[in-house]
């Protein structure tokens, strides 16, 4: 079983630090989903693993490799990054079939036939450049790059921005036969969290440049509660545990909690307990401004 | 297909893509110096002389397509290639190489012109040749070495760079313009004295890959 790991990842831009010594292992075989809020550094986390930045600090390896500019390292990866056409000169300015052309010379595993075969059922025009492609189109070539990279651990940053929910659907269903075939580890950033719940096996949340929480998706679920009912009951029943994200509406009151192993709610409280979605619990867990 | 021999393919397009817009570039110039009535005299005469001139115009154009390919590399083709797993370092050998095989290609082609083709003009082209060799060779180094700085320093970096590039252009172009001696002895020089115009050209490109290397070394991809 191969395992990427980051060991105390810190990244800084000037004086402002984004990532706060972050440690994350990376099993292979699983499908990893990577939510946090807009800026919480999920695409700069999933950048330094690739080796696509520079960590300020810290060390990412593959299999006790570091990944820096290691070729040996690096064949094993991919990471299939969102492409926006305002950020200016670079691969904006590409047709779709020069980044392709790219990626197939340097991706060691490329899958052309994969490639094509997707190019077409994406109906992707070849001939376009990349700034004049639609979001959804833009989506659709990280996809396709994804894919047939044919990378061990391969990563795609917010893959479904921009498709409709029939896209989304192929999507999903193409990744998990992809992965049903070749094993490969994907790790999916996502902001549209429901759709993809049932797909991860393991759930990292990312908030304010520290990991929350990595945790596998069933495991995590059966600890949640959400708890709602009159404000005393409520407190009487979460005593002693973490509550997350209240929310009042006069004397009543609800919160999320995640019960550590052995924590049980008294029997005698007249609250209400509910489990709620992967969705809620994010909300309730990174929802809190700062 | 193996992953080296893709990349060899890949930046081996890429070299006759720079050699034929640059040897397309220098037809059009001849062209356009044929349009203009700088030749004169018989059909045959025109074509020889257009055949020995060539080579300077494959000079010519060709250092505004490495500028161009260069540039065009660091502003868009790099950010590219370390995102689908190339190391920066093999990235920019790469394109070094790619390079300076296209300065070896122009003065070759050059050399095989002047050398087939008789006429005054390729003899003094021949004597010449170093020169020319060794220009394209510093500008090429000029040329990578700004793209180095703009990934390095960005916009401030790359104004310092032409600020300080137009200066030295400036100061050389002055100190030449005041001293009529020296360019009447670069002139009267017999040819093979350029060879060490060709040798500190080429060490200079030497020199530009080691600090272009440097300031690359922890680029970040912005794709």
């Amino acid at each position: 079983m191969s395992k990427l790991t980051a060991q105390g990842i810190r990244k800084s831009y000037g004086k402002q630090e984004v990532l706060h010594g972050i440690d994350l292992e990376l099993e292979s075989g699983k499908i990893y989903g990577l939510i946090g809020r807009n800026g919480a550094g999920k695409t700069t986390l999933l950048s330094i693993l690739t080796a696509q930045n520079p960590a300020s600090a810290g060390t990412v390896a593959f299999e006790g490799q570091p990944v820096w500019e290691n070729p040996s390292a690096l064949e094993h990866l991919c990471f299939s990054r969102e492409l926006n056409p305002l950020t200016g000169n670079n691969a904006s300015t590409l047709k779709v079939k020069d980044y392709l052309k790219v990626a197939a010379a340097f991706f060691p595993h490329w899958d052309a036939e994969m490639a094509e075969q997707l190019v077409k059922e994406f109906g992707l025009d070849r001939k376009k450049r990349i700034s004049k492609l639609s979001k959804g189109m833009l989506s659709m070539v990280t996809i396709v790059v994804a894919l047939a990279s044919k990378a061990e651990f391969t990563f795609l940053d917010e893959p479904v921005a921009g498709l409709d929910v029939v896209a989304r659907e192929r999507f999903y269903q193409l990744l998990v036969e992809e992965f049903s075939e070749s094993g490969r580890t994907f790790l999916v950033s996502t902001h549209i969290i429901e759709e993809a719940a049932d797909i991860f096996e393991e759930v990292i949340m990312v908030d304010q440049g520290h990991i929350l929480l990595k945790e596998n998706t069933q495991d995590l679920l059966e600890r949640s509660y959400h708890i709602s009912g009159h404000e005393e009951e409520v407190d009487r029943a979460t005593e002693g545990m973490k509550v997350h994200h209240e929310e009042h509406l006069g004397r009543s009151k609800g919160v999320t909690v995640l019960l550590d192993p052995g924590q049980e709610f008294p029997k005698d409280c007249d609250v209400s307990i509910q489990k709620p979605s992967l969705q809620k619990l994010f909300v309730a867990l990174c929802g809190e401004e700062s | 297909m193996r992953t080296e021999k893709k990349r060899w393919l890949f930046w081996g397009e890429n070299f006759w893509e720079t050699l034929g817009i640059a040897a397309a570039g220098a037809l059009g110039i001849g062209l356009v110096q044929a349009g203009k009535g700088v030749f004169t005299g018989n059909a045959g005469e025109w074509l020889l002389l257009i055949l020995q001139l060539y080579p300077y115009y494959l000079f010519l154009a060709g250092v505004f397509v490495l500028m161009m390919v260069i540039i065009g590399y660091f502003q868009l083709m790099i950010s590219v290639m370390i995102s689908m797993n190339a190391t920066r370092r093999s990235v920019i050998r790469e394109l070094w190489l790619n390079i300076a095989a296209v300065n070896l290609v122009y003065i070759l082609i050059a050399a095989l012109i002047w050398k087939l083709v008789p006429g005054d003009v390729s003899e003094g082209g021949l004597q010449l040749l170093p020169l020319l060799g060794g220009g394209t060779f510093m500008l090429s180094a000029v040329f990578l070495l700004f793209g180095g700085v703009a990934v390095r320093w960005g916009k401030v970096g790359k104004v310092i760079f032409v600020i300080l590039s137009m200066s030295a252009g400036a100061l050389i172009g002055f100190t030449v313009a005041v001293n009529p001696d020296i360019a009447e002895l670069a002139q009267t020089l017999p040819g093979n004295s350029f060879g060490w115009i060709l040798g500190l050209g080429v060490i200079l490109y030497l020199a530009a890959g080691f600090f272009v290397r440097k300031m690359t070394a922890r680029m970040e991809v912005r794709v």
